[in-house]
């Protein structure tokens, strides 16, 4: 059971890292293109 | 079940050794992650930030694509500016770490519609999978984590909880 938390929890920590990048490149691209 | 005392749930919290030391870490990762989520994209209604629909774009013409589901969501007028407005104070709210667990509950409705239409209409864009996954897992994986939190509420039938007595009538049962 806890097993299957922490691997629920570092699949969803990685993707919303991976989200988190994206958006703060996002977030440059649009503010510097102005 | 009934439910667990507070100082229970609180001392869970101060043991952080082995995996529940693994799972504390993860939690507050998550929870860091999922506010700077919400918080960027609801910020981006009134300040734009992201090359997402914003309140100044939509006035004059529709935006290119841009599903018709949002859009017609953005013709309404008001329905944006709640989706916004709830995702600004839930992203605050989490990053601070205040009511948590009650704004997990408030937020999932949006999150389970966030991810239905990067998933299923706008499922040709990667970054629209990665960001509808990221906010769906995040959230689960909260609500996973607060489970504690919800136990009381898990109940077949109950009784209607008379607040303003305070915990007396608790004590008194």
């Amino acid at each position: 059971m806890k097993l299957t938390v922490i691997v629920f929890g570092i699949i969803a920590n990685l993707l919303g890292a991976t989200a988190v990048i994206w958006l703060s490149v996002l977030v440059v691209q649009t503010v510097t293109a102005r | 079940m009934a439910p667990l005392p507070e100082e229970t749930i609180s001392s869970r919290s101060t043991n952080n050794h082995g995996v529940d030391g693994i799972l504390f870490r993860l939690t507050h990762s998550a929870r860091v992650l999922f506010g700077l989520i919400l918080f960027a994209n609801g910020l981006n209604w009134w300040w734009k930030i992201l090359p997402y629909p914003n309140m100044h774009d939509h006035a004059n013409h529709a935006l290119p694509h841009t599903p018709p589901f949002v859009q017609a969501m953005l013709n309404t007028g008001f329905m944006f500016d709640f989706v916004r407005i709830i995702e600004v104070t839930a992203g605050a709210g989490l990053l601070m770490n205040c009511w948590t667990p009650f704004l997990l509950v408030f937020v999932f409705p949006l999150s389970l519609g966030i991810w239905a239409v990067d998933i299923f209409l706008i499922a040709s864009s990667l970054r629209a999978n990665v960001m509808g996954w990221a906010v769906f897992s995040l959230n689960g994986f909260l609500l996973v984590s607060y489970l504690d939190r919800y136990v009381p509420m898990l109940t077949r039938t109950a009784v209607p909880g008379l607040f303003w007595r305070g915990r007396k009538r608790q004590s008194q049962e």
